[in-house]
């Protein structure tokens, strides 16, 4: 078990930096999960952690020591890849055993930990195929098995889902999820999916241009992103965006801009006192038909017009136009909307997110 | 449906068309070797011949040392497959997956040589090898083969198509660099050793030019060279040179049956990418 402590982590590929000045301490029995868009350097960091990538600046440390120049095999760490990386011409027990062959662990142990982590991750039928005779799932699990084998202190996950079909993600997810209640071994995740992220970690780390946004639980993530990306990138379907004016009005403060207008809550108005534009952020979720919440007499911030109504069963995503401006709302199904019809529309202004027109940070929202 | 039916027919007898007439020569050597010397050089030509002369294997077989001439080419066989699938896989492995400084222009040069006639290099060798004082020796018959850089071409592009995640995968397992190659890379580059091996195979039993500069002495020869010695300056004895061409060409032919299925695949291989 161990923790995993990077500092001021730098990756540079010639005048290219991929990551930059990357901070940040996980720890013992944690399951952290990187998370950004494809090229953030999500993957490059988790590679640096494995010893497959040089780190161009900073220190790496696993447990106590500092592993910056310490190979691969020797950082005590296991890795899945999102390709499962199998030996094709190996059986599943030979996939499986081969670390410890390697290590000249006797032979009796080692069939003795295979066959646990087959039992684990039912495997125990399949230790005779090659990697070709089995499903995407099976061989998914194989890639564990050989990670779990080794009994490392930290596991490194590279993406590995993202080859699965949608249906068969979900029960690896929770698979995975239940492996690490049981082994409670630190992990290290990266993924594009944010639901996986979600799901999944304990903390979450946001990365964007080499760079982390946010660290934080995903609900804090969630409901307090600390700039205009987390709060873009994390939520699905993406938080609305609005630059507003700010104005006093009668003692309350007002977001404003052409037809739209909307009070700020009493708990933000002082946070807020002074600047003159914002972003105002509020998610689908908080998004509503005026009609259907007449009986919390609510004001109406504007008017729109449905473009397209998202059918998905138990809610549905209506993406409205407002001026130049688009919106997304998420309703629940039950009245049925239809393209061209005009809808007014309140928000829960008590979930609102504000942020700076130039930093693009929140003004509400700081991270610890 | 009945157009591509037709497609189909033309395509057939071209395909078959194409298989006679690679067979013709073969045929004919056949023929050749079962005629009396006078019947293979008529005019106009038997294709038949009137009687079957079966003494010709004989005679061919007396005149010449084919036991030592097996015992050369089994033996250049051997000692060249080993030396180029060991030094072209050694050397592709580098080419295909490790940094080094010049990697490329080295490789380069390595294809540069691939396109120099390899009749530029006999003056050189035999120099080397003369210098060595290993001339009329099985050294002499085996030196030049061992390094190949079509091997190396051919194995580069197996061991790029190998996806880096198996390489890393043994890495973490604890792999050094070296059990990496022999342990993963080597296993997964089976059918392209085994082409090599063929491909080496067949240049060394075919081999003609270098053995008959190397060894002079008939004891020392293969087979391609062993058998040239039947062609005379101004006579040759058609029919025991054909029937010596037979003696010779089956260890070929068995190896061709055998291992068809690579040999194609490593023709296919070598257009992988990268």
């Amino acid at each position: 078990m161990a923790e995993v402590r990077l500092k001021h982590i730098r990756k540079c590929y010639g005048d290219t930096t991929i990551v930059k000045d990357f901070d940040l301490d996980i720890r013992d029995k944690e399951f952290m999960v990187f998370v950004g868009p494809s090229g953030c350097g999500k993957s490059t960091t988790l590679r640096m952690i494995a010893g497959l990538e040089d780190i161009t600046g900073g220190e790496l440390c696993i447990g106590d020591r500092v592993v910056n120049e310490v190979s691969p095999k020797d950082r005590d760490i296991a890795m899945v890849f999102q390709n499962y990386a199998l030996y094709p011409h190996m059986s599943v027990y030979e996939n499986m055993a081969f670390s410890l062959k390697l290590r000249k662990v006797p032979k009796a142990e080692i069939r003795e930990k295979v066959e646990e982590a087959a039992r684990i991750l039912q495997l125990d039928q399949l230790l005779e195929r090659k990697p070709k005779e089995l499903s995407g799932g099976q061989r998914q699990r194989v890639a564990m098995g050989r990670a779990i084998v080794r009994n490392p202190s930290v596991f490194l996950m590279d993406e590995p889902l993202s080859n699965l079909d949608a249906k068969l993600r979900v029960s690896m997810r929770t698979e995975i999820s239940r492996l690490h209640q049981r082994l409670q071994t630190t992990m290290i995740y990266v993924t594009h999916d944010q639901t996986e992220a979600m799901t999944l970690g304990d903390r979450i780390v946001v990365m964007n241009d080499g760079i982390i946004q946010q660290v934080d639980t995903p609900m804090n993530l969630y409901h307090h992103p600390c700039n205009l990306f987390v709060a873009g990138f994390i939520g699905n379907p993406p938080m609305n965006f609005l630059q507003v004016e700010l104005k006093q009005q009668d003692g309350s403060l007002y977001a404003v801009r052409d037809g739209f207008q909307a009070q700020i809550p009493a708990q933000y108005a002082s946070q807020l006192e002074g600047r003159e534009r914002i972003i105002l952020g509020m998610r689908p979720d908080h998004v509503h038909d005026a009609e259907m919440m007449l009986a919390e007499k609510q004001e109406i911030v504007c008017q729109g017009t449905i473009d397209v109504v998202e059918m998905l069963g138990a809610e549905s995503l209506l993406h409205i136009e407002y001026g130049d401006q688009k919106l997304v709302a998420s309703m629940p199904s039950g009245k049925a909307y239809k393209p061209g019809n005009q809808i007014s529309l309140v928000f829960t202004m008590d979930r609102m997110h504000a942020f700076d027109l130039d930093t693009a940070r929140s003004l509400l929202y700081e991270q610890d | 449906m009945g157009c591509s039916k037709n497609k189909a027919w033309v395509v057939h007898c071209l395909l078959i068309a194409g298989a006679l007439t690679m067979l013709i020569p073969f045929l004919w050597m056949i023929i050749t070797s079962l005629k009396t010397l006078m019947e293979s050089t008529m005019i106009p030509p038997t294709l038949i011949p009137s009687t079957c002369q079966w003494s010709n294997y004989a005679d061919v077989w007396n005149s010449l040392p084919f036991a030592a001439f097996y015992a050369n080419t089994f033996g250049m066989i051997f000692f060249r497959i080993l030396g180029s699938v060991f030094f072209s896989a050694t050397a592709a492995y580098a080419f295909a997956r490790i940094e080094f400084p010049g990697r490329d222009f080295l490789f380069g040069i390595v294809l540069v040589t691939m396109m120099i006639p390899g009749q530029l290099f006999l003056i050189p060798q035999y120099d080397i090898v003369a210098k060595l004082g290993m001339l009329n020796t099985m050294f002499a018959l085996v030196m030049p083969g061992i390094v190949s850089a079509f091997g190396t071409f051919l194995l580069r592009q197996f061991f790029l198509s190998i996806p880096k995640e198996l390489e890393e995968a043994a890495i973490l397992d604890g792999c050094s660099r070296w059990q990496v190659f022999w342990k993963i890379m080597l296993p997964l580059t089976r059918s392209g050793l085994i082409a090599l091996g063929i491909f080496t195979a067949l240049f060394a039993w075919k081999d003609l030019m270098w053995p008959l500069i190397a060894n002079t002495s008939l004891e020392e020869m293969p087979l391609a060279s062993g058998l040239a010695s039947l062609q005379g300056q101004y006579s040759t004895n058609f029919p025991q040179l054909m029937a010596g061409s037979m003696i010779a060409i089956w260890p070929m032919l068995l190896l061709f049956v055998i291992f068809q299925k690579h040999f194609i695949e490593g023709i296919s291989g070598t257009g992988s990418k990268s």
